[in-house]
Parts: C-alpha cells; sequence; structure tokens
C-alpha cells in the first residue's frame, strides 16, 4: 500500500540541487513492518539541500560529502538519521509510525494530499490490483475494488465497454459516468454507439449493434501508477461539473533517481477465456408446433416442422425428440437427412440429434499481453518508456480486440526552479466486433432461439468450411430456413463471419507541465493536456441476411479532440507554528470538437464487395459536438496542529451548452476533518488514530450539446420492425425536412448536486485495522432533461430543467492486517456500500420517463432510479391469482405495475491477501445482494420452446388461485381447471400466453451473486537466487478471473448490460453476449 | 529573464480569464439542424410519413384482425391473437402526429402565412385523412390541441371526441376543397413538391370528396344521413382508377414501401392468413397470384410436401416501389353499391356499382378484366335479402381493399361483413371474451406522458367506438 501510495508523488518533490559531490552512498531502504523496499522515501544529506528519493525497490544512491549524516523520512514512518561514515552501503529499516500513518492521495488538478488532511471520502485503488484483474478495460478491472463503485460489463466479448457508476445515477439524460483523469488531464470515456440519428437512440439501443468499447479501454493497464477514486463533490470540485458524477484519478508509472541506470521492466502474460454462463436450453423436444390431426376430430399432436417440412417457425414446441428418426431421404438442412417420425416409412433407426449448439459455438479466448518499459533518470531528468501490445481473441468465434500503446514521461528540472513534464501516449486499438441484442442479425438471437434438432454447424468446422452457414449459391443457412433468397434469423456463423464490424481507433493522450518556484512556498503551474483520437468503423452486413437482406455497408468515423489546460497557483506555507495553509488557485479552459460522419450504404452489388462503390444508395449523417468550458477556481487547506483541518473549494464555469444568460454557475464545497485522537490523546493501541469528518459540497453540471434551440431535421421515417431501413431522405428524387422531434430550451439553467457526506478515518489496533466509513446524502436539482414527451404535441422530446434525484448511501472501507508472524501474513481488505437514489421529480405533468428499449425500465417520481416497470399476473386482495375461466390460465393483470428494481441491497467486496516469504495468495470475493435484472432473455426463450422451464409444457397443472367471472373480477370460486402447461394438447400454452417476451413480472429475476471475481498467486524469486542472474526481481503468477458464480439468475450473468456505457438502461439483459471465465500466468521481470 | 517569464505567464493567465467572460457564438449551435426550411422542402417527407404510418402499421394490424395475415412470430404472433400492448401502439403514433401530421401542420401555417391556397387545400385533405384514420383506430384522439409543442409550449393535448373527430375531418375537407377551387393565392404554388399528385388541384379536389363518402360511410351506424351524405360526394370524387388516392415509393432501397420493408427486415413474422387464401382459392379469385405467393416447399427429391402462403416475395403490394392506397376507385363503387342498397334499395344500381367495383379492381390489381368472375360475384338480384346482398357487397370489397389501410376492419365493424370466426385464444386480459377487437389500446407513450388527458389506460378491447354502437 505503501509503496504504492508514495510512487504516486515522487516526482513533483524532488528538489534537488548537486553540489560538491564527493563520494556515493547506496542501499535499500526496507519497512521494518513487512521487510519490503520502500519507494520515495526522501534521503537528505542533513543540513543541505541534497537529496534523492528511493527507486520502486527501495534502493537508493547518493552522493555526498564525507562526514555527512543522511535523514531518511518518508510519511507515515519514524524519521531516521544515520551518520555515514566510512561505509558506502547503508541499509535502513524504517519503523511506521502508527500517528503519522497516512495515505498520499491525489486529489483533483492533480493536487496531491494527505489523505489525513482531508475532510471528504477518497478511496485508493492499489495499480497492482488493476493489472492483476486480467480485465483489459481498466474500467471492468475497478469492479468490486472501491466503495461505492459499482461496474457492470457488457458481456464478454472483446474489447467490450463497461458501465461504471459511482454512488448511483444523479442526472437522467446526462452522462452519469464519472470522470477520466490520467496526470491531471481529463480524457474522453465515451462511448458512441452506431446509431444513425438521434431519433433513432432508443430503437437503436434494442436493435442491438455490437459490444462497442468505452474509450478508457485505451489506457494500458500497465502504465498505472496510481489510482484514486474521488466520489463526492468536495472531492471533485475543483474539477467542476464534468466531474459531477465523481472522477477517477489516474497517475501513470513516472521514471525516479536511478543515478543514471535505466531500469528495465518486462511482463509477459497469457490468458485464456471461456464462456462464463449460457441460459438452460431444453433438449428434448423438436422443432415444431401442435397441429391439429387431418381427420378433424380437435386432437392436437406436437408435429415435427422446420425448413425441411416447408415452415418458418421459430418454435421447439414439436414432438420428443427420441421419437424421431433420420430418414433415408437426404437433405440439405441435415447431413444425416431428412428428420421423420419412427413409424415413417422412410426412417431408418437412426436417432435424431439433440445438438448442442450454444456448447458447440464459443471457443476459448487467448489473450496475450507483452509490456515493457524502461524507466530511470538522475537527480534532474527522470524519463519513463514503455511499449505494451496486447492481443485477444474473443470467445466468439471471429472477433478480436488488439491494443498497442507506447508512452513516454520526461521530467526534467530545467533549474532549481523551473521544472517540466512531457507525457506523450500513443495508443492503437480495435478489433473485429460481432452483434447482440434484439437484432435478427445478433450472435446470441439466433445462437438461442435455434432449435435443438439443427446443427448450426451442419456438421462441419465453420472456421474453414462456410457449408455450415451458407448454401453453394452463397444464400444463408439458417435453422428458419429461406425465404426466397434470404435469411429469417441469422446463423450465427453466418453473423460472426459476414455480419461484423471493424473499427480502429488511433489515439494520442499527452501533456505537458511547466511549474515554476518563486518563493519556497509558492509555485505556479501551466498544464496543457490533449486527447486527440480517430474512430473508424466499418459494419458489414452481406446480402441475404436476416437484418436488411439487400446488405449493408456502413463507413463510420468519429475523430475527437480533448483540449484541457490549467494554469494555476499553489501556496504551501506554516503561518505559524500551529496553523499551515494550503492554497491553491486556478483557471482551467475545456474545449471538445467530435466529428461523428455515418455513411449508410445500402443494397450491395454483390455479396462479401463491402465498400462504399458496393451500394445502390447512401445516405450520409454528418452530426459535430463542440463544446467548451472555462473555469476559475481556488482550494484553501488550513490545518491546526494537525488536529483539525478545514477545505474551502469554490469554482466558477462558465459552459457554452447553456444560454448565455445562465452559463456562468458558481459552486462552493467546504469540508471539516478533526482528528479526536489527537486532541484527547487517546490510548495508543486500541485507537491510535481516529478522524471525523463533515463536507458539504455542491458541483453544477451543464446541458448536452445544442439543447437551447430547435430546428427541422433531415427527413427519416421508419418503424421499429424496419430499422435499420425506412425512406431516407434523400429519397423519392428530393430532399426532405421535418420539424426535428426534439425541442430546445433557451432558458435551461445549471443543475446542481449538493451533497452532505459524513465519515470517519479510524485505525485500530496500532494501525493493523483501518476504516473509512461514509455516510453521504446528495440531492440533484434542476436536473438537465431531455424528457419524451406526448407524440400528439407534434414533437418528441423537449429540454427541460426540473428533475430533482436523492442519493443516500453508506460505503465502508476497511482494511486489516489479521495475521503478521513472522515470513506469514494475512490481510483482509473489505469495500461495503449501501444506497438508494429516489427520483423526486422529473418535470411538471410528468412522472415517468421510460429508458429502454422495450418500455420495462423507467424512471418514476417518488420510486428508486431505473425501476422496472410492466405486466404481471392479476391478483385478487389476497394476492392470489385470478384464473381465466375459459381456458384455466392466470389473467393479466391489466393495470401494469412496478415488478423490480435493479437497486442492489448492498455490495461487498471482500480480498483476502496471503503472503509468506515471495509467495503471495490474492483473491477477490465479490457479493451482491438484491437488485433485480431485466432478463428478456429468458422470457423470449420460453415462449420459443428452447428454455429448460418447458421441459414442463406436458405436465397437466392447476394453476393456484381463484375464477374470475366474466368481466374478469375475482371471485371465490379456487380454481380447479387443469391444463396442460405447454398446450401441446392444442390448448392454450402458458409460455406463449402473454406475448413475445412474457410477463415482466416473471422475466424480471433477483440479480443477486457472489463471485469469486478473480484469485492471484504471485511468487517472487529470492534474492539469493536472484543474485546469480541478471535480474533485480522476477515475479511469476497465475491469475484467474470469475472463478466461480453463484447465482439464482438465468440470464448469462447478473452482472450484465445490454447497451454497455452507451445510456442511462442498466442491469438489462436481452440476448447480451455472454460472460468470460479466465485462467491465465505471467512473469514480470526488472533488471 | 524571470521578469519576462513572470510576466508572460501572467499575461496568458489573466487574458484567458478575461476572454473567459461567456461569449461562445454558435459553438452550441448543431450545424445538422437548421433553424428553417421552406413549406416545400416539407411536403415530400410529410406525405412520405403518412403512407408509411398507413401502408405498415395500419395495414398490418387491421390485416391481422381481419385474418388477411396471419402473425407467425413475435409480437405480431401476439397481435394476432388479439394480444395487443400499449406499446406495441407507441410507433403508430409517433409516424402520425410526429412524422406526418404535425410537419403538415407546419406546412399549413407556413402556407396561410405565405398566402398559398392550394398547398393549405392540399395539406388539409392529408390531415383529415390521417387524424380520421387515427381515429379509426382508437376513438378520441388529439387533434384541436396536438401540434403546439413548439408554438404553445403545450406538451399535454386533451383529446377531441370522436365525434368532434369527425366533424373536424368533414369540415377540412371542406375547407380544402374551397381552397383548391379558388385561386392559387400570392404564395409559392403547390408543384413537384406534392409527389402524390404534382400540384394537380383537380386531383386533390376529387380526393377531398372522396374522403368525404369515406368518412361518411363510416358513420352509417350513429347517422341516418350517413349514406345519402356519401352518394352526394361520389359525383365529384375519384372517377377512374388512374385517380387513385395512393402513394408510390421508390425502387431505391432507402425508399422502398413499409410493406416492402417488413417483408424483408422481418420476415417470418407474417404470413397469408388460411381464411383469405381459402376465400380466394374458393372464388377462384383471379387476385389470388397477385395477393398471394405460394412457396411450394419441395424436400429434396423434389416432391412437394406443404405450402406456405407469403404475401412477401413481390405481390401487388409488397413490392419495393408497390403503392399505399388510401382510397381507390373501386372504393367508391363499393361505397356506392353499399349506399343503393342500404339508403334506397335500389338492388339494381347496387349490383351495377358492385360489377364496376370488382371491375376497377381487377384491372387495378392485375391490368385485365375476368369478366365471367365479375358476373359471378356482383349478382345481388338472386340473393335472398339485403343482409345477404351487403354481405356479398363486404366480402368483395374485404379481397378489394385488402392492404388499404384499416379499411376494411372498420367495414367489419360496421357491417359484421365479412363473416370471420375469431382466432383461438383470442381471449385475453383486455379481451375477456376473444372476439375480434373494436379498438386498440393507446399508446405506452400517452399513458406516461399524457396521463392526465387520455381517456383509457386499462382498455377494453370490445369497448365500441360513437360510431361503432
Amino acid at each position: 500500500m505503501k509503496k504504492f501510495l508514495l510512487l504516486s508523488f515522487l516526482l513533483p518533490f524532488i528538489t534537488v540541487v548537486v553540489y560538491a559531490q564527493q563520494r556515493v552512498v547506496s542501499g535499500k531502504v526496507i519497512s521494518e513492518d513487512d521487510g519490503s523496499g520502500l519507494p520515495g522515501v526522501n534521503v537528505l544529506e542533513k543540513g543541505t539541500t541534497n537529496g534523492t528519493i528511493t527507486d520502486v525497490n527501495g534502493d537508493y544512491s547518493i552522493s555526498i560529502s564525507d562526514g555527512s549524516v543522511l535523514v531518511f523520512s518518508f510519511v507515515g514512518f519514524e524519521s531516521q538519521e544515520i551518520t555515514v561514515g566510512a561505509r558506502s552501503t547503508i541499509d535502513v529499516s524504517l519503523l511506521s509510525d502508527i500517528k503519522q500513518l497516512s495515505e498520499v492521495v491525489v486529489t483533483a488538478i492533480g493536487l496531491e494530499a494527505n489523505k489525513r488532511d482531508l475532510g471528504y471520502s477518497i478511496q485508493a485503488v492499489q495499480a497492482e490490483e488493476v493489472a492483476r484483474s486480467g480485465e483489459t478495460n481498466m474500467v471492468a478491472a475497478l469492479a468490486g475494488k472501491a466503495a461505492g463503485v459499482q461496474v457492470t460489463s457488457s458481456g464478454g466479448t472483446a474489447g467490450a465497454a463497461a458501465q461504471i457508476r459511482i454512488r448511483g445515477n444523479s442526472t437522467i439524460i446526462g452522462q452519469n459516468s464519472p470522470l477520466f483523469v490520467v496526470d491531471g488531464v481529463p480524457i474522453d470515456n465515451s462511448t458512441f454507439t452506431t446509431a444513425d440519428s438521434p431519433e433513432d437512440a432508443v430503437s437503436d439501443l434494442g436493435s442491438g449493434g455490437v459490444n462497442n468499447s468505452n474509450r478508457a479501454i485505451d489506457i494500458n493497464p500497465d502504465d498505472i501508477g496510481s489510482l484514486t477514486v474521488l466520489k463526492g463533490p468536495a472531492a471533485t470540485a475543483l474539477y467542476g461539473i464534468r466531474a459531477s458524477n465523481g472522477a477517477i484519478i489516474i497517475t501513470t508509472k513516472r521514471g525516479s533517481n536511478t543515478a543514471g541506470k535505466p531500469k528495465i521492466s518486462f511482463s509477459t502474460s497469457a490468458t485464456f477465456d471461456r464462456v462464463n454462463k449460457l441460459p438452460d436450453l431444453q433438449k428434448r423436444f423438436a422443432q415444431g408446433n401442435p397441429v391439429e390431426t387431418p381427420d378433424g376430430s380437435g386432437v392436437f399432436v406436437p408435429t415435427f416442422q422446420s425448413p425441411m417440412t416447408g415452415s418458418f417457425t421459430g418454435f421447439s414446441w414439436g414432438p420428443e425428440i427420441s421419437d424421431l428418426r433420420y430418414s433415408t431421404t437426404p437433405s440439405i438442412w441435415d447431413r444425416n437427412g431428412r428428420i421423420v417420425l419412427a413409424s415413417d416409412p422412410t426412417a431408418t433407426d437412426q436417432l435424431v440429434n439433440a445438438y448442442d449448439n450454444e456448447g458447440d459455438f464459443f471457443e476459448t479466448g487467448v489473450t496475450v499481453n507483452n509490456h515493457i518499459s524502461v524507466s530511470g533518470g538522475t537527480a534532474d531528468v527522470t524519463y519513463y518508456l514503455s511499449s505494451g501490445r496486447m492481443d485477444q481473441s474473443g470467445i466468439i468465434p471471429n472477433s478480436d480486440f488488439t491494443r498497442t500503446s507506447f508512452k513516454a514521461t520526461i521530467s526534467a528540472n530545467l533549474t532549481d526552479k523551473l521544472k517540466t513534464t512531457f507525457s506523450a501516449n500513443y495508443i492503437n486499438s480495435g478489433g473485429k466486433r460481432s452483434q447482440n441484442g434484439s437484432n435478427t442479425s445478433g450472435v446470441m438471437l439466433g445462437l438461442l432461439r435455434t432449435s435443438p434438432t439443427f446443427d448450426n454447424r451442419n456438421g462441419v468446422d465453420p472456421d474453414n468450411d462456410v457449408s455450415a452457414y451458407q448454401f453453394e449459391d452463397g444464400r444463408p443457412r439458417s435453422y428458419r430456413g429461406l425465404l426466397g433468397d434470404r435469411a429469417i434469423y441469422d446463423n450465427p456463423y453466418w453473423t460472426v463471419y459476414k455480419n461484423f464490424l471493424t473499427d480502429n481507433v488511433d489515439r494520442i493522450i499527452g501533456f505537458a507541465q511547466v511549474s515554476y518556484d518563486w518563493l519556497p512556498w509558492l509555485t505556479t503551474t501551466a498544464r496543457v493536456g490533449v486527447d486527440t483520437y480517430s474512430d473508424f468503423r466499418k459494419f458489414r452486413n452481406d446480402i441475404g441476411s436476416g437484418t436488411l437482406p439487400a446488405g449493408q455497408i456502413v463507413n463510420h468515423s468519429i475523430s475527437s479532440t480533448d483540449l484541457n489546460t490549467d494554469i494555476l497557483a499553489t501556496i504551501s506555507k506554516d503561518l505559524s507554528e500551529d496553523f499551515s495553509l494550503n492554497a491553491t488557485v486556478g483557471w482551467n479552459y475545456y474545449q471538445k470538437d467530435v466529428d461523428n460522419r455515418r455513411d449508410d450504404g445500402q443494397g450491395l452489388a454483390s455479396r462479401g464487395f463491402f465498400n462504399a462503390a458496393s451500394a445502390s444508395s447512401i445516405s450520409s449523417v454528418e452530426r459535430p459536438i463542440k463544446r467548451e468550458l472555462y473555469g476559475a477556481y481556488g482550494d484553501i487547506r488550513l490545518s491546526y496542529k494537525e488536529m483539525l483541518f478545514l477545505n474551502l473549494t469554490g469554482r466558477n464555469d462558465w459552459s457554452s451548452t447553456l444560454p448565455e444568460s445562465n452559463n456562468s454557475f458558481f459552486y462552493p464545497a467546504a469540508a471539516l476533518g478533526w482528528a479526536f485522537t489527537e486532541s484527547f490523546d487517546i490510548g495508543d493501541d486500541i485507537l491510535p488514530y481516529g478522524k471525523l469528518r463533515v463536507s458539504y459540497g455542491k458541483v453544477g453540471n451543464d446541458a448536452l450539446f445544442a439543447l437551447t434551440t430547435s430546428g427541422f431535421s433531415q427527413a427519416r421515417v421508419r418503424d421499429g420492425w424496419t430499422t435499420p431501413n425506412g425512406v431516407i431522405f434523400p429519397a423519392l428524387g428530393t430532399n426532405s425536412f421535418i420539424p426535428d422531434g426534439q425541442l430546445g430550451n433557451s432558458e435551461l439553467k445549471p443543475e446542481f448536486t449538493t451533497t452532505l457526506e459524513i465519515g470517519a478515518d479510524l485505525r485500530f489496533w496500532r494501525g493493523k485495522i483501518t476504516a473509512d466509513i461514509t455516510y453521504y446524502n446528495s440531492l440533484s436539482e434542476d436536473v438537465i432533461n431531455l424528457v419524451d414527451i406526448a407524440r400528439s404535441s407534434g414533437f418528441l422530446q423537449r429540454a427541460i430543467n426540473t428533475g430533482e434525484i436523492e442519493n443516500e448511501g453508506i460505503e465502508i472501507a476497511l482494511n486489516s492486517t489479521l495475521v503478521q508472524s513472522g515470513d506469514f501474513s494475512y490481510e483482509l481488505g473489505l469495500n461495503f456500500h449501501k444506497y438508494t437514489t429516489i427520483v423526486n421529480a422529473i418535470a411538471p405533468g410528468l412522472d415517468v420517463i421510460t429508458i429502454d428499449p422495450f418500455g420495462t425500465q423507467r424512471i418514476q417520481v417518488g420510486e428508486p432510479y431505473g425501476i422496472f416497470f410492466g405486466t404481471r399476473f392479476l391478483r385478487d386482495d389476497q394476492g392470489r391469482m385470478v384464473i381465466d375461466p375459459s381456458d384455466g390460465m392466470p389473467l393479466q393483470d391489466p393495470v401494469d405495475g412496478k415488478v423490480g428494481d435493479p437497486t442492489p441491497d448492498f455490495t461487498l467486496g471482500i480480498r483476502n491477501t496471503f503472503n509468506y516469504k515471495g509467495l503471495q495468495l490474492s483473491f477477490l470475493l465479490d457479493i451482491k445482494e438484491g437488485g433485480d435484472v431485466y432478463n428478456g432473455t429468458s422470457g423470449v426463450l420460453n415462449n420459443f420452446g428452447v428454455g429448460e422451464e418447458t421441459l414442463d409444457r406436458n405436465e397437466v397443472v392447476t394453476f393456484p388461485g381463484v375464477l374470475a367471472d366474466s368481466e374478469g373480477n375475482p371471485t371465490d370460486q379456487v380454481n380447479n381447471i387443469a391444463v396442460v402447461k405447454g398446450g401441446t394438447d392444442g390448448g392454450t400454452n402458458f409460455y406463449q400466453n402473454y406475448g413475445f417476451v412474457n410477463l415482466d413480472e416473471l422475466t424480471v429475476q433477483d440479480g443477486s451473486f457472489i463471485r469469486l471475481r478473480d484469485l492471484n498467486v504471485s511468487y517472487n524469486l529470492p534474492s539469493k537466487v536472484l543474485s546469480n542472474l541478471p535480474f533485480e526481481t522476477v515475479r511469476i503468477g497465475f491469475t484467474a478471473r470469475n472463478v466461480f458464480l453463484i447465482t439464482d439468475y438465468t440470464g448469462i450473468d447478473p452482472e450484465t448490460n445490454l447497451t454497455g456505457d452507451a445510456s442511462n438502461v442498466f442491469a438489462y439483459d436481452y440476448f447480451n453476449n455472454p460472460n468470460t471465465r479466465s485462467y491465465g500466468v505471467n512473469l514480470n521481470i526488472t533488471f | 529573464m524571470k521578469t519576462i517569464k513572470y510576466k508572460m505567464i501572467l499575461g496568458i493567465t489573466s487574458l484567458a480569464i478575461l476572454t473567459g467572460a461567456c461569449e461562445f457564438g454558435d459553438t452550441n449551435v448543431n450545424p445538422a439542424i437548421p433553424a428553417d426550411v421552406s413549406a416545400q422542402a416539407i411536403v415530400p417527407a410529410a406525405q412520405a410519413g403518412l403512407a408509411f404510418a398507413v401502408g405498415g402499421e395500419m395495414v398490418r394490424i387491421s390485416g391481422l384482425f381481419m385474418q388477411q395475415f396471419e402473425g407467425i412470430n413475435a409480437q405480431q404472433f401476439d397481435n394476432y391473437q388479439y394480444l395487443v400492448k400499449a406499446s406495441d401502439m407507441d410507433g403508430v403514433w409517433r409516424r402520425v402526429y410526429h412524422n406526418s401530421l404535425n410537419p403538415l401542420v407546419t406546412v399549413l401555417r407556413k402556407a396561410q402565412d405565405e398566402d398559398s391556397k392550394h398547398t393549405e387545400g392540399m395539406v388539409k385533405v392529408l390531415i383529415a385523412h390521417g387524424i380520421g384514420s387515427l381515429s379509426d383506430m382508437f376513438g378520441d384522439v388529439p387533434y384541436n390541441d396536438a401540434f403546439e409543442g413548439l408554438t404553445e409550449n403545450n406538451f399535454f393535448p386533451t383529446y377531441d371526441e370522436q365525434e368532434d373527430v369527425y366533424t373536424t375531418v368533414q369540415t377540412l375537407l371542406d375547407e380544402a376543397i374551397m381552397a383548391l377551387e379558388g385561386d392559387a393565392g400570392a404564395g409559392p404554388a403547390l408543384g413537384a413538391d406534392d409527389l402524390m399528385y404534382g400540384g394537380d388541384t383537380d386531383a386533390w379536389i376529387r380526393v377531398a370528396h372522396s374522403l368525404k363518402a369515406k368518412y361518411y360511410m363510416h358513420t352509417s351506424k350513429v347517422d341516418a344521413d350517413a349514406y345519402s351524405n356519401a352518394l352526394s360526394e361520389l359525383g365529384d370524387g375519384i372517377s377512374s382508377n388512374a385517380e387513385d388516392f395512393e402513394f408510390i415509393f421508390g425502387s431505391g432501397p432507402n425508399e422502398a414501401n413499409p410493406q416492402y420493408q417488413f417483408s424483408q427486415d422481418r420476415g417470418g413474422n407474417i404470413q397469408m392468413d388460411d381464411t383469405f387464401v381459402r376465400l380466394m382459392l374458393d372464388l377462384d379469385d383471379p387476385r389470388y397470384n397477385a395477393f398471394v405467393v405460394p412457396i411450394l416447399q419441395e424436400d429434396d427429391n423434389g416432391v412437394v410436401v406443404d405450402t406456405v402462403f407469403s404475401f412477401d416475395v413481390g405481390t401487388y403490394y409488397s413490392m419495393i416501389n408497390s403503392p399505399v392506397v388510401y382510397m381507390s376507385y373501386a372504393e367508391m363503387k363499393f361505397i356506392e353499391a353499399e349506399a343503393e342498397l342500404m339508403e334506397n334499395g335500389d338492388i339494381t344500381a347496387a349490383e351495377v356499382a358492385l360489377q364496376d367495383a370488382i371491375t376497377a379492381s381487377l384491372s387495378k390489381i392485375i391490368g385485365s378484366v375476368d369478366a365471367a368472375y365479375v358476373v359471378a360475384n356482383s349478382d345481388l338480384q338472386s340473393l335472398t335479402d339485403d343482409e345477404a346482398r351487403l354481405g356479398q357487397i363486404m366480402t368483395q370489397k374485404y379481397i378489394a381493399l385488402y392492404s388499404h389501410g384499416l379499411e376494411t376492419w372498420t367495414d367489419f365493424r360496421r357491417t359484421g361483413f365479412p363473416d370471420l370466426t375469431p382466432v383461438s385464444g383470442g381471449n385475453n386480459a383486455f379481451n375477456l371474451n376473444g372476439e375480434i377487437p373494436r379498438r386498440l389500446p393507446y399508446p405506452q407513450t400517452e399513458i406516461d406522458l399524457n396521463s392526465s388527458n387520455v381517456p383509457i389506460t386499462s382498455p377494453d378491447f370490445q369497448d365500441r367506438f360513437w360510431w361503432d354502437q
């Protein structure tokens, strides 16, 4: 912990001037507690300004004059003074100072602070934890690692986005994601969908598309030096509106003074991914439906129907597979022959296969990650250079993701007062992605709905044999047959080999920083950061696909540039013996420029010809986004006797996205910390340190781009069933416009969130247990909203700010060294979070906003954010189901209601770390209690008769409940109508009776889980072995992700989200691509 | 040196702060959204929008209820069995109110400002049919208070009772006729932007009279003058197939007919229903091959094992550039036949009109006339009573007006013909008796977003409209 904390602030404190060196002393500084090397320890020649700091391993080297005394000092440890004498090697062991023990954290604007001086909650995550999570996406890597942080991946697809929320949601249409800041420079973490117009944003959520990346995926976790999570406004106010949902502060690795000796660090890993969990499907009943026997007797028999019998049916309500045989008649649909009843004269005695399509489909994904860095420096110049390459092949065939990164950070002290740092990070990332979701070309839709009697592979290996998914003439082969020359649902192999998207991102993130120390206590710093990338995507949809059989090629290019400038002055001064002051004033300019162009070419000239030249019509959309922001801010930290701490912060922003009259807004924050143990001198051993803190902060937020005006938009008309088709102007020989569906508002004003935070930082038993406990209550007011409006108004949405959302929660972060005995130690870390988010108001006259594509998830006044609302069984006042006397089925309540709440009761991450000599075992158990998930997949699979639940289709059941009268009202008469549950006798089928996705009451499921999120074993080669090797350290490790998952959730994963981070929809599962379980090995070498 | 640097930094800082005082120019203006466009630039999309709604969602729901289509998958499978969710209706409201009527009302306002009388007339005809069709699905719908989101900040339009909507429809059509018959006014003329008739005012006048007849007929159960009112409009209405009121789609993939698009993008959700197919087969109807594509399913030995009846491989209404028909000459003649029979008891006149109607339909759909078929199916004299005669007229109308928006469903509710047996399993929470629905649920968007005005949130599909009493 300490090691890592110090890495983060090594550089700025190097204030070294070299005089009269006469000889070199070197050595190693270790911690008395665990013998580990301590990096970042200040080594100072007493009475001079000559000094250095220890490197990552605790090694140092310093030139001194004879007769010197060296002072070793380090936050959280008792300082030591050692007279050098004649020695040239001095190893030092530092004792931890419980009272001083503290963490230095990076706060807003890159300011470092001792955590003990802060009056608000802040939590550091070890860079090592991020690296060893095994996730390629650093956002996904944060899951379970900080209290109050909730991360949901959109699936195990290579390169898939992860959605992150700090303390839940606070706004309705705006970003709920935190700000990502790398080395003091905010970076872009957007997820761009392939939606082709704002108007289609909602339908496109449903229509699937691919799992895109959130752009923080470009940050190579191996370059991360430290990571801090800023949660409330008191912590983030300096970053202003962009951090209104918290901030993830990343400090990348830097070089240190190695007396010119380069330090080379190399790591390599190989990880193997398997599909983690799939819905359970039945393998007993064939494709088909109950069909009335031709004699007209009204008897229904489940009958095999498939393309072989000329049927388009998607259902698997057919006969028992064991009653079927392959016949002597060949079939193009199955290599074994036509499927017939055993009694058929052409039947052979070969039993019909029940294919395990979903089990066969997924592959073993392989991720190979290599990273090399060279770092080092002298007292005046330090450098860190790295190069990383990650190649990932997905569990879905023909999907991959790669990331190549180069990074250079160079710091130079040009004079003893003028210091500069330059950093540049180039990333190339991208891959091949397949589609998911509600989309007839979605992988999971085609795969899971396939009847067990159809072999999607056609008995061959689709990797090298196209006959799996297409016929000789190129027409698609899939289980619902061909309509003319096109598929109804695409064979999943067709989807992955033909209808994929490729993306290629080139990105540069860099900054330049200059600081000048005017006086020992006054420094000014200027920092300019740039984050610019281009993302070129090409989407293919081949001729004959279920979606858009005419074929489609989409060229989509996004280029985005964020420019961020900060100029600040910092005063750090002891005003008297008791008072010290730390103050910052600064100015910030931020500009964002996004160019987003999408050329949609439909109607391809020939199969597989995926070029704009192939399209018979091309429609282009150009949707730029621009914004500018100026901010002025100030921060004062006062401390009294290291006992009372007061932070005052204020910021004023001027934003381009608000009307001129309202575009300037100010928001303050105040935080007070009281180290009560210092005041009362409480017993050293039991509670050596305790601090109470309270903060009250306000943070503003501006609007999305271009919400202040209304106008006309180029017309396109389509319905949900014809997307992505439609009439897209220019068409019919002309261009045309209609009033844009979105009504702007010229009176928008900023929204504000105010947060009260009360907490305590406690250290028990000589610091063996530390606990950070925080209660927060925040109220977001005047929330800027793009609310849906009645279509009869002529429009679709209007911008307004009236919403009010209240967030309340408790976070507990606990770390303890439970056992420390000789070479063995056991550390336990807990992160606990419990919260509620209540929507108090949306807009006048409007109590509900639906946020998901199927109208099930909504924001409703008086309810938690994102509740599930929909269809359910009709019940009488005693809660008994009411049964339809005409068919014995439970009646649906004609009035919809709340059927679920995705807010968990609590989340708990439990990190266990065991150390024995150089061996370390660590694992993270992640627990979520409660929190519903919408499992639309299961509803549809049951409707189709492939869900495992439908195995009870032939059971005769009498649904418990009371009969309805002819008006549908409950009577007291207990239901006595026995029915065949699946309607296989021609009666009503329970699984199809309530519509395509079934009753929402049935599809919304409890998403509780216990997951072994990661497990790591690593071994550091002992020094006596190393002494014979040219290496300084060698660590070998084994990692595993998602080792087990215990949950009652029947979908692919209780942690999944259809739309990734592209919307505020969450806990939403509709034919999402599944998650992965992985195992890997890694090797880290430094020399 | 130091001083220079100091001054520089100070200078840059203060300069930056000063310029930061909050003038952002047009940074926040979306260049893709122009503040204004001409009326002429709106007309094509507004016309296409209405055609997409009528030829798409309206044709589908009407066809499923009327057993012309069978839903075999997804929501169409549910709708076929009368299970219609409020959210299933979100689309059609959006198409009608946002994609079509609001643009048309915007054109109307501009035309009135600019004094473009003929544009005003044309727009009123389309608005009348749009709002009338919507009322035939839902009953009471917003009109007088609608389309005011931008102009009046009215986001919660009240609903007009259906009877008032019908009055509005007739009034709009009367005003349209007056505007189209008068001089053009000083504003830009109606011309090429009119994708339907290219600015031909006579054509629009005929359409207006025809629509008046149609909407009079819809009130036949509740208005004693309905038939005579309808008859009085026929003479000024559409008088040949060439004058049919229809929107013709294009041949590019981005301008295709909605039924074609549905068949392409959602193949396997709908096929032709046995009821409709059997009716035509029994009558040996010459239009069979233009409406139904029997796909013979052969096994690998070439033996036909099954036939699937598809609408979606290029029938009259589902080709890429097929028209969406709002009102045809054939419909005029069916109206005449029914009105002559029911109002005047003139069986001969009814029979002549019925012959003309069938003839018009045959020549429109297949380009030729099977005289024997016409004679065989227009014989009213030999039928025993007016009920049977009405049945004969309406059954032929059911075939001829297949895929003409909602008309066959409206006729069914109005006359009880054709005689359909409800599908099995059609009972659900909103349709307890399992009969063919008389109305549709209001869309979820109205229930959520206009909750204080929407008249019914938990519908009974058997609850009848004003004109259906």
